[in-house]
């Protein structure tokens, strides 16, 4: 099995400072696997409460809805290999939630 | 408190390709028109991702064709020849009705979409002409506002209102804030597409899980044809980034690529005459004939270890994947440069037939209405056009259906007095919507929802039996008993996907169970709906399509509309009648 570190920047839906929580995911070697792969995962396993781009999502590169900054730079969730540690931030400063942000 | 918003004179729900052409359709008609939309308003529903987004068709007849100068390849083809090809490939299980509707008016639906700035990027089959999925809903959504169309985006559909047995609105939850709706209108379209999230393996994006259907059912009207849903044979499953796509699909009906078994072998030979097998891997029969073949070699045991066939695109020699790359320049951008990775670092993908299609859906009349008052349906949520197996184009299904919806909404709208909102029963749905925020200790959406895609997965695809049929429906009994007891660990309404889940479910289950006990009560195989324990197509006993009920708790078996055409008369074996029925379609095909 493979790690995954992810820490994620994390804001209320109340509002308030974002803060940063951290989250160990495994997949099998041979696994390809993408960001979203990964927040799926979390959700289903750890932590229901995280929110990100989920509710019409194409997961095939095609909708552009599911962006997310990753390590830093904008990718689509679902067309991003995931990185083995990495962070995870809302695209934009209009966050709804957690990765969520306003479109 | 459900706030009641501002009221329309049409709501159409869903903002794929049928609800744009639907609220397009209504506006014309002078209606006030609203589209809720559960994602971006035109790259959400199905339309998007139709043909991957590299090879969309629109259908339409040769004559047509060839007067709006696009192909004159087959200008001697007819609607009516068009008409009996539809019949055919649908086992005769169609709606006449609708089929004329179709193959009379695709030409208009696909001239008017050129004048809006559809592109058109060659001819993919006699009737087949190939566009980009993205492209038709630009062309829909620019010519819908142009018409002042307002949408509501990133909006839940829940529930349908009534008063007095008509149809006066839609409850829905604006997913952001979390906020609950009523939106009052004088009619509504449902066009919200197929149900393929029922299926832990399926082809289309997250908002497809069946509400449309479950609440127009919930609500009194009909579905039809249930059990028939066709899979798409070669979608990937592993590995798990690319899960869901359908590229090993483009490549076969291309002509690419070959299936193996985990020795490394093909397979479809095994259970497809010769003849047949030519159809599977030459036609655009190949979903229903390809789903086949490979869940029976799966379930033989001779399957990939990951649960499904492997799909190998061999590299070399360099000249058969230089002629792939000039067959689909989209290969070499984006996640299929991606993909492409994979099988030049000499792996292959694991694909199985995934839900694809829903044949069956909300029982509609030719001008689109239901048999509620009001509650108008287009598209993939509606049923009866395909009958037992669609070959020919959705899209076309959604452009026909929808115009039809929209025009006969706004008619219904004008003559209808002002929507009025029943506030008892307004209070009782916010109750069972907002149920869970209120308890603890009960099992999580997430967890229902993986139980429901077991019984799915292992009882409702391509090959069905009695027996596995039975304990489907008992295991969604269970599930129907847990549903009010589900609780949330997150209890913030803002984008709360545990709600959303919960809200997911309460349609995914009556879908589920309608699709099962559909199933169990067509004794035969025909078309997409194959049963191993009864293997013939019964022309004499089975030319019914299967009505549900909700209101009356009513299952009817109701004599398929053969207002056109008949089938002969008989019974067969499952794959000697496709040959029957391919032989007639060839036959005819040869023209002087």
């Amino acid at each position: 099995m493979k790690d995954y570190h992810v820490t994620v920047r994390r804001s209320g839906p109340d509002g308030g400072e974002s803060y940063l929580q951290e989250y160990t995911v495994s997949f099998p070697e041979e696994e390809i696997v993408s960001v979203l792969n990964v927040l799926e995962t979390i959700y289903r396993e750890q932590d229901p409460t995280l929110a990100f781009f989920d509710h019409a999502a194409c997961r095939q590169a095609a909708c552009g809805k599911c962006m997310v900054k990753v390590d830093g730079a904008v990718k689509l969730a679902c067309k991003e290999p995931a990185h083995e540690t990495m962070l995870l931030e809302p695209y934009s400063s209009r966050v709804v939630r957690d990765l969520l942000c306003q479109s | 408190m459900i706030h009641t918003e501002t009221a329309y004179d049409v709501v159409v729900v869903g903002s794929g390709g049928g609800g744009l052409r639907a609220a397009i359709g209504a506006a014309q008609a002078g209606a006030r028109t609203l589209v809720v939309c559960r994602g971006k308003a035109n790259r959400s529903g199905a339309t998007l991702l139709a043909g991957a987004n590299i090879s969309a068709d629109i259908a339409c007849d040769g004559a047509t064709l060839s007067r709006l100068g696009i192909s004159h390849s087959n200008k001697d083809d007819t609607p009516d020849t068009w008409f009996r090809d539809v019949v055919r490939e649908g086992f005769y299980l169609n709606n006449q009705d609708l089929v004329r509707l179709f193959v009379d008016t695709a030409g208009d639906r696909l001239e008017e979409l050129l004048q809006w700035g559809l592109t058109v990027r060659g001819m993919e089959g006699e009737r087949e002409v190939s566009v980009f999925g993205s492209d038709i809903l630009d062309a829909l959504y620019g010519r819908a506002k142009t018409l002042g169309v307002e949408f509501l985006p990133d909006t839940l559909f829940t529930d349908l209102l009534q008063k007095d047995g008509q149809v006066t609105g839609v409850v829905c939850v604006d997913l952001a804030s979390g906020a609950l709706k009523a939106i009052p209108a004088g009619a509504v379209v449902l066009c919200t597409g197929g149900a393929h999230n029922l299926f832990s393996e399926n082809s289309g994006s997250t908002d497809l899980c069946g509400e449309g259907q479950a609440a127009a059912f919930r609500a009194g009207a009909e579905l039809v044809d249930m059990e028939m849903i066709s899979f798409c044979p070669t979608v990937t499953r592993f590995p798990t980034m690319y899960k869901g796509n359908i590229l090993p699909y483009i490549f076969i009906t291309t002509g690419y690529g070959s299936l193996l078994n985990k020795y490394g072998k093909t397979f479809t030979h095994r259970y497809l005459s010769p003849k047949v097998e030519q159809l599977a891997l030459d036609s655009e029969w190949n979903k229903m004939l390809l789903s086949y073949a490979i869940q029976s070699e799966i379930l033989s045991g001779r399957g990939a270890k990951d649960g499904g066939v492997y799909f190998s695109l061999p590299s070399h020699p360099a000249e058969i994947m230089e002629e792939l790359y000039r067959d689909l320049p989209p290969l070499t951008t984006g996640i299929y440069a991606d993909i492409m990775k994979i099988f030049a670092a000499g792996r292959s993908l694991t694909v199985q037939p995934a839900a694809h299609y829903f044949e069956g859906g909300i029982r509609v009349a030719p001008d689109m209405s239901t048999a509620l008052p009001g509650l108008f349906a287009a598209g993939e949520c509606a049923g009866g056009l395909f009958g037992a197996n669609r070959v020919s184009a959705a899209t076309t299904e959604m452009l026909v259906e929808g115009a039809a919806a929209g025009r006969s909404a706004a008619a219904f709208a004008q003559g209808a007095a002002a929507p009025v909102v029943d506030s008892a029963a307004l209070d009782q749905l916010e109750e069972e919507l907002l149920r869970p925020f209120g308890r603890t200790g009960g099992p999580a959406p997430h967890e229902l929802k993986r139980r429901l895609h077991e019984i799915t997965g292992s009882s409702l695809t391509v090959i069905r039996r009695e027996e596995e049929l039975k304990k489907a429906l008992a295991g969604l009994k269970e599930l129907e008993a847990q549903l009010p007891l589900v609780s949330f660990t997150d209890r913030n309404r803002t984008y709360n996907r545990q709600w959303r889940e919960y809200l997911e479910l309460r349609n995914m289950l009556p879908c589920a169970w309608a699709i099962t006990r559909s199933a169990l009560l067509r004794r035969e195989s025909r078309g997409v709906h194959v049963r191993s324990d009864c293997p013939q197509t019964d022309n004499s006993r089975c030319l019914y399509n299967i009505v549900l009920s909700h209101r009356g708790g009513v299952e009817t078996l109701v004599p398929a509309v053969l207002t056109h055409t008949k089938p002969r008369d008989g019974v067969w074996r499952y794959t000697e009648y496709i040959e029957q029925v391919v032989e007639e379609l060839d036959g005819e095909e040869v023209r002087p």
